[in-house]
Formats: structure tokens, sequence, C-alpha cells
């Protein structure tokens, strides 16, 4: 016995050793310019808060280096012309000193009647008048100072916070292995705070300096992104981290005190531009300072009567694109604070699993951004309000301000309309005339006729996906046929999907041994009238027909949207829900997005415009517009896109007639769960592992059940 | 009227009882309570009172009757093939090989395997243009598809015996090394044979240990199911659509009353079919030696025929280490190779032209799998993390499990038997039952996204309790008679006369417990949801295309360390002994 508990007890030793590696630690990004992005899963509080307004500002011509805040003033220091200054700026109101420096300081604070100022390695001391009165080196690059009011200087390094005294002596202390040490601010209880950032992964944590040793400060959840000294009411402040910590990211200032977080105000107050570096409370206030290369700014931010309207959109993905469009949206209507709750998992079923679950235990959010999910469920159960009523009582748009087949196409079966896209993409295939002739549809006995006169001919050109993608384009224009979810009645087991299924196999075994050769299909994605009239344009001049996918009903022509949402019911905010959606199919934002837009009048301002085509245009963007923002990677590509030509009255008419023969939404097929269940299946008929009939059979039996366990 | 001793007894009992009973009230009842309440309303949302309209509706359900049909029907072939199997290498150990602990340690060696890695190699073995298909290729047979249709269900129920059996015999061999030497030898004198002395003497003995491997194949049956879905998905061939898939596919669309009513008609199932073993298991003397991987080899073999023993250790030796040597040798291997030879199959993307080789022998050895894993990988981390999570649970589970089954053994009455019948039939509810009470109870406490919510419902789990219970009852009533006439209290009884002489049993309990928090995926996935919080079990089962192969053989050779090391501790302190 005594050995296992011997065995116990080293377990538990090994346990702490491993805990250092491995122990879960809430994600927080890294402080500092080299913030990473990280999102918070659950937001650390919904609790409501007052709305800020901008009430004083002001801007310095001088590029941010880096800032204090004493008791009376905020100390800039930057650069103008080539030349470093500092900048004392009363923040009672008056004008700034400005004190030339001789050096290319990059770090300033200061103390009771001096100023520190460091360089790389290198700090001096500088009494009131100027002199320089002290000077000191460091094995390791500076990378924050503070003083506190005992005249005490911290210097923050990489790996070891430097406590200098007030004659000049060092003490250093060392940050935990695999940390790296990043901002100082002073906490409520006056201690002195150093953020640490785990070098192998996103976590970090407050190391605050307490008897002369560092004590971690459990931050919980608290995503920091930019931190700021404490005072009475807080043990420290932060701005939640967003991806760049810039201004127009409108990210929230937290109150960190007693453990918990509490939201007090977001940046949407301001139509300014820029990094934010830091900011401090100031009675009620919050002053801020912003900036980067182009000039650095100062905000007061005060709290008006009005009360901030927080809504959450439940997101399922990680889309930078609608990231920044909610922060767009928080900007624009300061009524409205929209906070991402990701849903971020090890794979598609645990994050429906987590939303779900969220909902059952009556924490439902106010959106969905619902790419991702199955809204045929969630708009069953009653979960999410149908878009209609909404519409049709919003005295500012009507049905009839959307494209109308794109617009049925999103409807469910019974006519409700559970989902919005702001703008859409057409899918369809692009077949060479010499094979389907003028016609303007055609069925799958069609394309089996083609493959089967021409035997040289190939169904797709071979891609890296495979079998998959036959099935996906082929499976689109024909499941309807064999599927009806609606009643209950599968028609898989018929002669029509064997033969469809046989003919696959042969078009996968002609994939298999293709060795150069004409393809029957092409896809034609439509993203942006330009696209849509080269499309057209290309598509005359090669000879080629544009005529939706084979299909026995309908036209075979498809859409997707590129993001879209929902609104939930029940949970008291539909209304401004809805306002946020309004506003994504506001003019402006469709003339912006990419896409096409799904406003009418907007689409035919578009098609209009191209109609007398375009010039060539040269573009030169970023590589990495993130990294360039940050100034990290400001690589650039240019590239040219080609001349749009005019357009003939008939190619005009067939872009019209794709748009309005839109029947469809490519993804309700290819993520459907039916779908898995078909491809599973097709990958044994693709291996001769079953006849077409067995595959036919296994694909009606496997849907059967699912049927079965959806059946009341 | 009841005695004075026994109410002092019976309180004392419960005292003991009481953190279990907290635990197993929070973590397991309670959610279950809830469970029935919502079986009864038209669904969590709307929340109307329908009575019994969701059984009746659920009845009808051809999904659930398929799914209940499939399950019973997995779960009896599983238990009545276990019992046979093991029993039959229970017999052949004993007889022809009886003093090899090794053999016995190799025994339980696939239950190290971690999930992943089983699916990975049964992938590889049992795919169309898998390894098994190619051998038949070379005998001139026709392909057959393993995994579907009716050899689904068989591959799968070989791959449960394969991952199980081991554990059952070693069960077994336990039993058979408790009957009383005096008996077989009386019977030796009297003149029966082997079979006989088998069929009168040993085969009594070993009732309840059938029981009782009964009810670890049915534990070990619905834990199974994790396999099954990795391997064949959420809506595999109908054959293998089992119970768990019902409530699994029935909460994703949100039909929740369907999974309550379901997991209130499997709770009275395994109520009435577990009432009557418990029963029969109250009446015997109860209990089995644990599985003594620490007993001494007293069987009745001789080991007499070296040939056949020769042969058997070989065939032995074959599942119990070749999963894990083909795990180390892929992990070696470059990851050019085995792309080359194992993408399409594990992918399924592209057109697979021909079946794949098995890896035997790499062109060359890397270690390049484990660098990248020890530079910082999250393999790694979440590696770290598993220990985390299974070892301050199992430390606090052992104290309290032995408090409890301490107390279940000091109280008397029909209570006791109908409380520990509870715990059985808690231990035996499959997880998908208890998903969503778990995650509100966790919610609720404020355990969601940290260890506590793993921790908790680990360290109160009924599975240590009901084993150590049925240990101390088969424990001589003449200790603790003995402990209370030289003046010893609860504690002291239980601290110094019977820890003891449960030494055995608890190792059993500490290794089976080890592997059921090591192996655990739903419990964490659930509870702590995000993917930096995810133990290793976790993050290896759900592997995406994408990764690379090399690493993922690495961390399933690393995660198959812990439990052999525990293995390896817990023989070699019998051995050294």
């Amino acid at each position: 016995m005594k050995k296992i508990w011997k065995s116990a007890l080293l377990s538990l030793i090994l346990l702490l050793l491993l805990s250092a590696c491995g122990k879960p630690e809430p994600p927080q990004p890294t402080a500092g310019p080299s913030a990473a992005p990280v999102e918070t899963p659950i937001p650390v509080s919904d609790t409501r808060y007052l709305r800020y307004d901008v009430t004083e500002e002001a801007q310095f011509d001088l590029s941010y280096e880096d800032h204090f805040f004493t008791e009376t003033e905020l100390i800039l220091l930057g650069k103008r012309k080539g030349a470093t200054l500092l900048l004392r700026v009363p923040l009672a109101g008056g004008d700034a000193a400005e004190l030339p420096l001789d050096k290319a300081y990059k770090q300033a604070a200061a103390g009771p009647d001096c100023l520190w100022l460091g360089d790389r390695m290198e700090l001096v001391r500088l009494d009131a008048a100027g002199q320089q009165t002290l000077s000191l080196t460091f094995p390791e690059l500076i990378e924050d100072l503070f003083c506190d009011e005992t005249g005490r200087l911290y210097v923050a390094h990489r790996n070891s916070l430097t406590l200098v005294s007030d004659s000049g002596e060092k003490e250093s202390i060392s940050l935990p292995k695999d940390y790296t040490g990043g901002s100082l601010c002073r906490l409520g209880s006056r201690e002195i705070a150093v953020f640490a950032s785990r070098i192998k992964g996103p976590v970090a944590r407050l190391q605050r300096v307490s008897s002369g040793a560092l004590v971690p400060l459990d931050v919980g959840d608290a995503n920091i992104g930019v931190l700021a000294s404490g005072d009475a009411g807080a043990d420290f402040y932060y701005l939640e981290s967003n991806y760049m910590d810039l201004l127009s990211e409108a990210g929230r200032v937290f109150r960190f005190s007693g453990g918990a977080s509490t939201p007090i105000f977001d940046l949407a107050g301001t139509s300014r531009e820029g990094k934010v570096r830091g900011f401090c409370p100031q009675g009620a206030d919050f002053l801020l300072v912003y900036g980067g290369d182009e000039g650095t700014g100062l905000l007061r931010f005060t709290p008006t009567e009005a009360e901030k309207k927080i809504l959450t959109v439940a997101r399922l993905n990680n889309n930078h694109y609608i990231t920044e469009l909610i922060s767009r949206f928080n900007r624009e209507n300061p009524e409205y604070y929209l906070i991402n709750r990701f849903y971020l998992g090890l794979d598609t079923d645990l994050m429906t699993e987590m939303l779900e679950l969220d909902i059952l235990a009556g924490d439902r959010p106010d959106l969905l951004d619902t790419m991702l999910t199955n809204l045929e469920v969630y708009g069953t159960k009653g979960l999410l309000r149908d878009l209609y009523p909404m519409i049709d009582a919003d005295p500012t748009i009507s049905r009839e301000d959307f494209v109308p087949s794109v617009l049925r196409a999103m409807e469910t079966e019974n006519g409700a309309l559970y989902r919005m896209w702001p703008t859409f993409e057409l899918y369809t295939c692009i077949e060479p005339a010499a094979y389907v002739g003028d016609a303007e549809g055609w069925t799958p006995e069609d394309m089996y006729r083609i493959m089967e006169e021409n035997s040289e001919l190939i169904l797709f050109g071979r891609s890296n996906d495979g079998a998959r993608a036959l099935l996906n384009w082929t499976l689109t224009g024909v499941m309807d046929r064999f599927a009806d979810f609606e009643t209950g009645e599968l028609r898989f087991d018929t002669p029509e999907f064997v033969e469809y299924l046989a003919f696959l196999r042969e078009m996968v075994e002609r994939a298999r041994n293709y060795d150069g050769g004409d393809a029957l299909l092409g896809i034609l994605a439509v993203g942006s009238t330009s696209g849509f009239s080269r499309g057209v344009t290309n598509a005359e001049l090669a000879d080629l027909r544009i005529i939706g996918f084979p299909t026995w009903e309908g036209t075979g022509l498809r859409c997707t949207g590129l993001y879209s949402f929902s609104v939930f019911d029940g949970t008291g905010n539909e209304e401004d829900a809805w306002a946020f959606i309004r506003w994504l199919l506001s003019e402006e934002l469709q003339e912006e997005a990419g896409g096409l837009p799904m406003r009418r009048s907007v689409l035919e301002a578009q098609l209009e415009e191209i109609r007398n085509g375009a010039p060539e245009t040269t573009v030169t963007q970023f590589v990495d517009p993130i990294a360039a923002a940050s100034g990290t990677n400001t690589e650039t590509v240019t590239y040219t896109l080609p001349a749009v030509p005019p357009l003939t009255e008939e190619q005009l008419s067939t872009i019209r007639r794709l748009l309005d023969g839109i029947d469809g939404v490519y993804e309700d097929t290819i993520r459907h769960p039916c779908y898995f269940i078909i491809w599973e299946e097709c990958v044994n008929l693709f291996k001769d592992a079953k006849t077409p009939e067995e595959t036919a059979r296994a694909i009606q039996d496997r849907l059967t059940i699912y049927l079965a366990e959806r059946a009341s | 009227m009841k005695p004075k001793y026994r109410s002092r007894r019976n309180s004392g009992g419960f005292l003991f009882l009481l953190p279990s009973l907290l635990g197993i009230g929070c973590f397991y009842l309670l959610p279950f309570l809830l469970i029935v309440g919502w079986s009864f309303l038209e669904d969590p949302f709307k929340k109307t009172f329908v009575g019994f309209q969701n059984y009746t509706n659920l009845l009808y359900n051809a999904a659930f009757r398929l799914a209940m049909k499939n399950t019973l029907a997995f779960l009896g072939s599983a238990v009545v093939s276990a019992l046979v199997l093991s029993l039959a290498l229970a017999l052949a150990l004993r007889a022809l090989v009886p003093r090899s602990r090794l053999l016995r340690a190799v025994l339980l060696f696939p239950l190290t395997v971690p999930v992943v890695t089983v699916v990975l190699l049964s992938a590889l073995l049992l795919d169309w243009y898998g390894v098994v298909n190619g051998l038949r290729g070379l005998l001139r047979l026709a392909s057959v598809d393993w995994l579907d249709g009716i050899h689904a269900r068989r591959s799968m129920l070989l791959l449960y015996l394969w991952k199980h059996c081991g554990l059952y015999a070693l069960l077994f061999l336990s039993a058979l090394e408790t009957v009383p030497v005096e008996e077989r030898e009386a019977a030796a004198l009297d003149g029966a044979g082997k079979a006989r002395t088998f069929l009168h003497i040993e085969l009594p003995h070993l009732l309840p240990s059938f029981l009782f491997v009964s009810l670890v194949c049915l534990f070990f049956g619905f834990r199974f199911f994790r396999e099954i879905v990795l391997l064949e998905g959420r809506y595999p061939t109908p054959s293998l659509y089992m119970l768990q898939h019902f409530m699994r596919n029935v909460f994703a669309v949100l039909d929740y009353q369907k999974l309550c009513a379901a997991a209130v008609l499997l709770f009275g199932l395994a109520a009435l079919a577990l009432g009557l073993p418990a029963a029969l298991l109250r009446r015997r003397s109860g209990g089995v030696e644990f599985l003594s991987l620490t007993a001494g080899g007293i069987g009745a073999g001789n080991g007499k025929h070296p040939a056949l023993a020769a042969v058997f250790i070989v065939l032995l030796l074959l599942p119990g280490l070749v999963p894990t040597l083909v795990t180390l040798v892929h992990s070696l291997a470059p990851e050019a190779e085995l792309g080359a030879r194992y993408t399409r199959i594990l992918k399924q993307i592209g057109f697979q032209d021909g079946p794949v080789k098995l890896l035997l022998v790499p062109q060359g050895l890397t270690l390049a799998p484990y660098r990248e894993l020890l530079a910082g990988s999250p393999l790694l981390a979440s590696f770290g993390r598993s220990l985390l999570y299974t070892l301050p649970a199992l430390m606090v589970q052992l104290p309290v499990a032995v408090c409890a089954a301490w107390g279940f053994s000091r109280l008397r009455g029909k209570g006791r038997d109908a409380l520990l019948l509870l715990y059985l039939v808690l231990l035996l509810l499959p997880w998908e039952v208890t998903l969503v009470p778990n995650f509100l109870v966790a919610r609720f406490l404020g355990f969601l996204e940290t260890p506590w919510a793993v921790w908790l419902p680990s360290v109160f789990s009924p599975l240590p309790v009901y084993l150590l219970t049925k240990e101390l009852q088969r424990l001589p009533a003449e200790l603790r008679e003995a402990a209370a006439l030289d003046g010893a209290g609860s504690l002291r009884t239980l601290t110094q006369v019977l820890l003891p002489n449960l030494g055995p049993a608890l190792a059993a309990v500490l290794l089976l417990d080890f592997i059921d928090l090591w192996n655990a995926v739903e419990l964490p996935r659930t509870l702590l949801r995000r993917p930096e919080l995810q133990p290793l079990s976790v993050t290896l089962a759900s592997i995406s295309p994408e990764d690379p192969l090399g690493p993922i053989f690495a961390a399933s050779f690393l995660y198959m360390l812990p439990p052999l090391l525990l293995f390896a501790l817990l023989f070699g302190r019998k051995a050294k002994r």
C-alpha cells in the first residue's frame, strides 16, 4: 500500500511539473504591438453600460513612441521630422510644453521631479531642469518603464524586471520561464505589475511585484489588449484584445476588480483612426492616447445618460471580414454594441453542440451567423424569427427591394425566411456549345447522353478534390428529385438514382484514366457584376454556354451567401437585432461589400455601370493587410484587372436571365447532413466495394434512419 | 424494532458514504432527475406538460426501435462472446503459462491503445483498400467491405473483444485462483478429471464472476460507442446504429424530449436487467479477487506443454503487442512515407489506386515527429492536460470510493441494496444521457471550461465505489470482528485492518479508473469546450485531414506510456515482493 501512495505522491510531483507546461489557462492575447488576435469564446460579461462620447480631443504633430500618464499631465515621447521630442500635456487643459531631446529615446516615464528616458539598453534620468542626473545600462532591451510615487523605477525587459532605486541601484527579478515581459502598470493596491505573455501559446498573466518577488495575479477570463493602471475602484483597467487594438475596432474598456471584469464603455464614440496606445481614468472620464507614424492624439471619453443596447452574435467561424463588419456597425451605430460570441471548437459538431447547450441553458444569443449551422432545425423549433414579418413591418425596406430569385431561394420549404445574406454569389456551370447546343436548360439524361456519345470527354477537370467534386457539382442539381425532407419521401432506391450512381462511377473511372482532353463542365462562380461581365464575354468568345447544373426540376442555377445572419426569437432584442441586418442591407454597405448585392437598386446600378465596360485597372494592395496595419509586413502585391468589355444587350439579358433563374442554394445540398451519408456511400461505390444498386439501397436505408429520427 | 447497534452502525455508514452520496447526487442523480422531468415536457423551450406522449412517440419511432434492437444485439453478443472467449483464455493461460505475469500484463495492452489509434489502425486494416483485403487479394479471395453491412457489426465486435477480453480473462483468472485448493484436491481424490473438476467445483465458484464480468462488459460496451462513431460516423450502416447514435443525433436537432424519454427507458431497462444479477451477486459470497496482475499464479496448470504454450504465447502477444509496436514504428517513420501510404485511405480524398500496405519497416527512422512534438506542439500540451485531468481526480476518487465502500459495507437493510443498484445503473448510463444536465450543473457551479468540470464528476464516479464495495463484502467478517474486539473504531478498522487487505483490489480499481479517465472523450469535450483546454484523448480524436500523421502517431505512442507505466508499477511491485 505504501508503494501505491508513494506512486501517487510521485504522480503529484510529476503533475506539478507538467502543469507548468500543460496547465490550461484562459487564453489571453500577448500585450504590446505584437498582440495576437485571440477571441474570447464566451464574453466576460454582457452587463449593460453607458454610452461614452468624445467630449475633447487633441492632435499632436508627433509620431508616437511612448507615453506616460501622471496625476496632472500626459508625457508624450515621439518624433517630428526626424527629431525626438517630449511633450508635456497638462490634463486640465492648456498648451503642451515641448522638450527637444538629443537622442532617439523609445520609452519615457515620469517620477517626482524627474524624467526617465530609455533607449534600447540605456536609461537616463533628467531632473526638472532637463539635466541628466543618472545613466544606467542593462544587459537586456528595455520594453517599458514605470515610476512610482516614491521615485522607484520599474524597468520591464523580455525576461526580467529591474527595480531601480533613487540612487540608481538595480535589483533584477526574473520572469517565469516561458513568459516574456511587456507593459507595466500600477494596480489599485499601488503595487506595480508587469504584463507577461506566454511564449508558446496565447496565454498571458499579470505578475505583481511584492516584496521584491513576482507574484502571479489571477486575471480570470480578462482578454487584455491594452493595460491601464488601476485606482481606488479597480485593480486595473484594460481594453479588450482585438485584432490590432485600433480605435476603429471599437473595443470595450473593462474594469478588473475583485477577480471579475466589468465593461465600462466602448470606443465606438469616435471616428478617429489609429492604434490605441494607452488610457487612464480621470474622474468619471477616460483619457485615451492613440497614434502611430501619422501622428498622435488624445481623446476624452465622457459618460452620457444613454445606456447601450448590448447584442450578441453567435459566431461559428472566425471570418475576419465579419468581425470588421461588426466593429463598423458598433462604430456607426453608437446606440448599439454587438458582441461576438465565438463558438470555435475542434470540429463543427462540437461548435454546434456548444451553441445548442447555451440555448438549452437559456442563454440565447440575439443573432446567429448561420453559414455553418442547420437553419431548418432552428426554424422548425421556433428558435429563429421569420424575417418576412420584420421586413414587412420596417418602413424603410420591403420585399420588393431584394433580388426576388435569391430571396425565394433563401426561404425554407414552408415559406419562412430565417436567414439574410447582404450579398451573394451565383454558382453555375459552363459547357461547350458544341455539346449542349442552344438549349437553355438540360437534364441529367442530356448529360449522360453527351458523355456516352463522347467517350474521350471527362465530366470535370480533374481537381484535388477528385471524386468529391464530381458528386458535389452534380448532386446539387438532382438532390430534390430523390429527397423531399418536408414530406419525408425518399427515392434513392429508384432506377433513376441507380443510373445516376452508375454514371458517377463511370465518370470517376474516366477521371482516373485521364490523360488529357476536354471536360464537359466548368464551374462559374460569379461574385461581382464585373466578374459577371467577364464571364459572359469570355464564354461567348470560347463558344461556351451558361445554362446551370443539369437538373430535372428548375434551372439548376445556384447561389450562395458570402455571409449570412439570422435573428433568434425570444430574446427580447429581436427588433434591435433586425436593426443590424437592416444596416447590412443599407445601400451604402451594399455598394461597398464584396459579392453581388441583395438590393435590387444597387444591383441594377452596378449592372448599368458595367454596360459600358471598364478600362484595365492596376491594383496594389498589402499582402497581409493586418500585418501591414501594424507595420510588421508592408510587402505589397500589384496586379492588373483586365478591362471589362462593354456589354451587348444580349449579354446583359443573359446576365439578367441567370440572376432571375436562381432557384436553389448550393450549401443547402452540400452542407446537408444527408449529403455526408451519400458521400460516404459513394466512396464505397468509387472503390468498387459496392455496386450502384447496393449503394442506392444503403443510401436509402441510412437516410430512412435520418428521417425516422426526426419523425414525431 | 431496529436494534440500537444497527442504528449506530447505519449512521456511521452514512457518514462514510456521505461525500460520495453528495457527489453522486449532484453530478449523476440530479442530472438524471432533470431528465426524468424533461421527458414529460413537449420540449425544453415550450415547457408544456405532455404526460407520456414522448414515451409513446418514442416507442413508435422506427429509428429508436432499430437503435434499441441493435444495442441489445451488440451488447448481448459482446457479453456472451466476451464471457466465453475470456474464460477460455483464462483457462488456457492457467493451463499453459500459469506463472507468466508478463503475459498477463500484455493482455491489458489493448486497453491502453488510444481510441484514435484504434480507429486509425482499424481503418488501415479493414478498409476496402486495407491490409486485410490486401492479404485476401494475395490469396485470390474477393475483397470484403469489413466496415459495412453485417461485416461491420462483426468487425466492431472483434475490435471490442480484442480490446477488452484480456481484462476479462484476468478477472476470470483471479476468480479461478480463489477456488479453495482443498476442494480441487478433494475432487482429484474422488477421481474427478480436469473437466469434471472444472464443471462441478470451479464453475459454481465462478458464478459471481460471470455476473460481475458481464457488468464490466456492459460498462465497456457502452463506452465502446466512441470507437464506432469515429469509424462509422453519426449515421452508420443500419446494423451498427446504436442507442447512442439515436441520442446524439436527436440532441443535434434539439429533439431533447426524445433523448430524455430514451434515457429514462434505458435507465428502467438497465435497472431491470441489473436488479436480478445484483440480487444473485448479493446472495453468493460475492465479488471476485480483482485482477491480480499481482496474483502469484497458483493455478492448476503445470506448464507441461511447452510447444503448445509457445503457440499460445505468440497468439497472445500478437494482438497485445502489435498495435503498440505498429504505433511506435509509425511514429518513427518519415512523414513523406506515411503520407504516401495512408493519406488517401485515411482522408478519403482523391482517387485511391490500390491496396494500402502497412508500414512495418520504414525506409528510414526519424525522431522528427518527437522533436516536433517536444518543440511546443499543442499535442504535448494536451498530453500535459490529460495528466492534469486524470491524476488529481484519481487521487481524490480513491479515498472517496474507499470511504463510500466502507459505508456501504456497514449499512444494513434493503435500502443499501437499492442504493448500490442505483450506483450500478447510473454507472451504466451512457454519457449522452446526462450531457445537457451535466452541462447545466457545471455552468451553475461555475466550473465550465475549468478542470473542475472534469474532476468533480470523475471523483464521484460510481465505478470504484461499486467495485470496492463488492471487494469489502468479500473480506472475511472475522477481520472486522477482531478489530472491534481490539477496540478499533470505524476509521481504524478501515485504515489499519481492511485497507491493507484491499491492496490488489485498490490496484485494480486504480488501473480501471485510470484507463476510464485517461480515455475520456465526451466529458472533457463538452464541458471544457475550448481546443486549448482539451486533453490528448479529445485532441487525438479530432484530428483534421490537414494534420501531419507523424506527430499524431508520436503523440499516440506517448499517450500509451502512462497506462503502461502504471501497469509496470503494479506488476513490478508484486514481482519484487
